[in-house]
């Protein structure tokens, strides 16, 4: 407990590196900064437990994701990525620390996150189009089924409606779990590694489809991946976690390609120094 | 099927090939039955043995028309068909409204499940005479009894497939902020629509073993009755009667069942 007020207060010492921590795009505009954090998280901890151990996952985390922002979050396998989007999403209560949405409590804004799991969990016994619409039964939201065939048809999905989940592919399987998460209109997406189970170029589709429809819907996000290239092609900034327990280790600023596309940024000669900066970031434990 | 007509010759030949070997099969288990009722009834006949104490098919068959004709047949089996379907009924409704309980509380379920254990593993029929002097003997007794059989299974079983619904889907009704309420209606009773079928199946066995054993005690008529009358009167054309109409019934029964699986499953894909 004291280690982590001991960091807490030390940060609160370093108030202006603490600030250009938080919304680097908006640093020392003081109040219109404030405005624009959608998400914040102040000093969150967690520990797991259960019957045999207690596990510590999060080691006091402090960052901010923008409005209209999309955030990636790298780090090495098992370090805690899937918690944070947990506790961003209230499934899960931090032990220390608050998640603040649009400046109040995360668990009173649960029903703006639309949250896509490692896993696609799509029903057996429901047809594609019952899944896709599962979001939006369960919330009581009425005609959405418009737009959710519409994502379907967009995603080369509109003639498998009336199929079951065990009758499609890996990646056709994510793509329904995707438009499931959208097709309830989230302001806030919060993506656990969504395109784990595609093949190459679909994903690089994929990337750029969902990389436009962020930005065109003007949706924050926050996505979570162990691609460092995916990360670098999408990302707005790119927070780079520790092994667990995972602290902010860097956070990786990419405003000077953020105008780029996806494919684009790829062929920029930026690419490979943010690469290689994450890589270093995520090879030595210590430095 | 739908393309056997634009189907390869070979796959054509495979489907025959299917077909007669299904064709075979069934005409070999009605032989076996038509087999055994003919060695049964010629034995009888020449006298090889005593149809006194074995009965005989043909006897059986008088017993059976004398039976009808005076409609004390259709009597008898309709009570033990009402207190089966009865006992079915409540098992199954009973049973799995008590697994949603214990599913929704787990407090309850944790105080209550080692109890229950301990009376699914209790013989049912030692309870008989305590049944007896609480509810009566009547019919009533006799639901109950099939009633103790059937519903601690029910409960233990289905109550055992909720448990395990996947977590990972449990995880996926909470980001989208669904109620407990919705979680068990859009999640956990589909998923477990084969575990509370094969629930069923059990049940329509368990209750015919409930039903026999209550008309063994208390009843005044049901085949089980009549199964027990002729036994203590020595009329065994009357028991192999009984017997033989309880069997096409118990069959009958268990048929509506698969029929029913059949339709679940139409309805909830291959879960
Ligand atoms: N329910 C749980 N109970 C106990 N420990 C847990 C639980 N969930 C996760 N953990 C532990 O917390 C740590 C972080 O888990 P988490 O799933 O967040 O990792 P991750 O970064 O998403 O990993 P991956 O990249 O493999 O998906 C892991 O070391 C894991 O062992
Ligand atoms: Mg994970």
């Amino acid at each position: 407990m004291t280690d982590f007020n001991f960091v807490r207060e030390n940060e609160k010492k370093n108030g202006d590196r603490n600030d250009s921590l938080r919304s680097p795009h908006f640093a020392g505009k003081g109040e219109k900064a404030e405005n624009n954090v959608h998400v914040r998280l102040e000093n969150v901890s967690l520990t797991y437990h259960d019957k045999t151990a207690e596990t510590l996952a999060l080691n006091s985390l402090d960052f901010d994701v923008c409005r209209g922002e999309l955030l990636g979050i790298v780090g090495p396998s098992g370090c805690g990525k899937t918690t944070v989007l947990s506790i961003i999403s209230s499934i899960i209560k931090p032990s220390e620390g608050s998640v603040l949405i649009d400046g109040i409590n995360a668990e009173e804004r649960r029903n703006v996150c639309g949250y896509m799991l490692q896993r696609d969990e799509l029903f057996p016994w429901l047809t594609i189009s019952q899944n896709v619409l599962l979001g939006a039964k369960v919330k009581h939201m009425k005609g959405r089924k418009d737009y959710a065939y519409a994502l379907l048809d967009k995603y080369g999905l509109g003639d498998f409606k009336n199929r079951y989940p065990q009758q499609l592919s890996g990646g056709m399987r994510q793509r329904v779990a995707l438009i499931r998460t959208l097709a309830t209109s989230p302001e806030i997406l919060l993506l656990d590694e969504p395109f784990g189970a595609l093949d190459f170029q679909t994903r690089l589709r994929v990337v750029e489809d969902v990389h436009a429809i962020i930005k065109s819907e003007k949706k924050t996000a926050v996505f979570v991946t162990h691609d460092i290239s995916e990360a670098i092609s999408m990302c707005d900034r790119i927070v780079i976690l520790s092994a667990r327990p995972a602290t902010v280790k860097k956070i990786l600023d990419l405003s000077a390609i953020k105008e780029l596309a996806p494919l684009e940024r790829r062929e920029s000669p930026l690419f490979q120094k943010y690469f290689e900066d994450i890589w270093k970031n995520l090879q030595n434990k210590k430095d | 099927m739908k393309n056997t007509l634009n189907c390869s010759p070979e796959h054509k030949k495979y489907l025959g090939k299917l077909k007669r070997k299904h064709i075979a099969v069934s005409a070999m288990r009605w032989g076996l039955l038509v087999l055994i009722i003919a060695v049964w009834e010629l034995l009888a006949r020449i006298g090889a043995i005593d149809s006194f104490i074995t009965s005989c098919p043909s006897r059986i068959w008088e017993t059976f028309i004398s039976l009808c004709e005076d409609g004390s047949l259709f009597t008898h089996a309709g009570v033990t068909l009402y207190e089966t379907v009865v006992s079915f009924l409540l098992a199954t409704v009973f049973g799995t409204l008590i697994a949603i309980g214990l599913w929704w509380c787990d407090t309850l379920r944790n105080v209550l499940e080692p109890h229950l254990v301990v009376l699914n593993a209790l013989p049912k029929i030692a309870l008989g005479p305590i049944i007896i002097i609480w509810v009566g003997a009547g019919t009533g007794a006799i639901i109950v009894m099939a009633l103790m059989i059937s519903l601690i299974i029910t409960v233990l079983s289905t109550l055992n497939g909720f448990m395990e619904v996947d977590k990972g889907k449990l995880t996926l009704m909470d980001t989208m902020n669904a109620t407990k309420f919705q979680k068990l209606v859009y999640l956990v009773l589909p998923a477990n629509v084969p575990t509370i079928i094969s629930a069923l199946k059990i049940n329509v066995g368990l209750c015919w073993v409930g039903t026999i054993m209550g008309e063994y005690l208390v009843s005044r008529a049901g085949l089980g009755y009549l199964i027990i009358y002729g036994g203590q009167v020595f009329r065994l054309d009357l028991v192999m009667t009984s017997t033989v109409v309880l069997c096409v019934l118990a069959a009958l029964m268990y048929a509506c069942v698969a029929l029913l699986e059949k339709l679940a499953y139409k309805k909830f894909g291959k879960a």
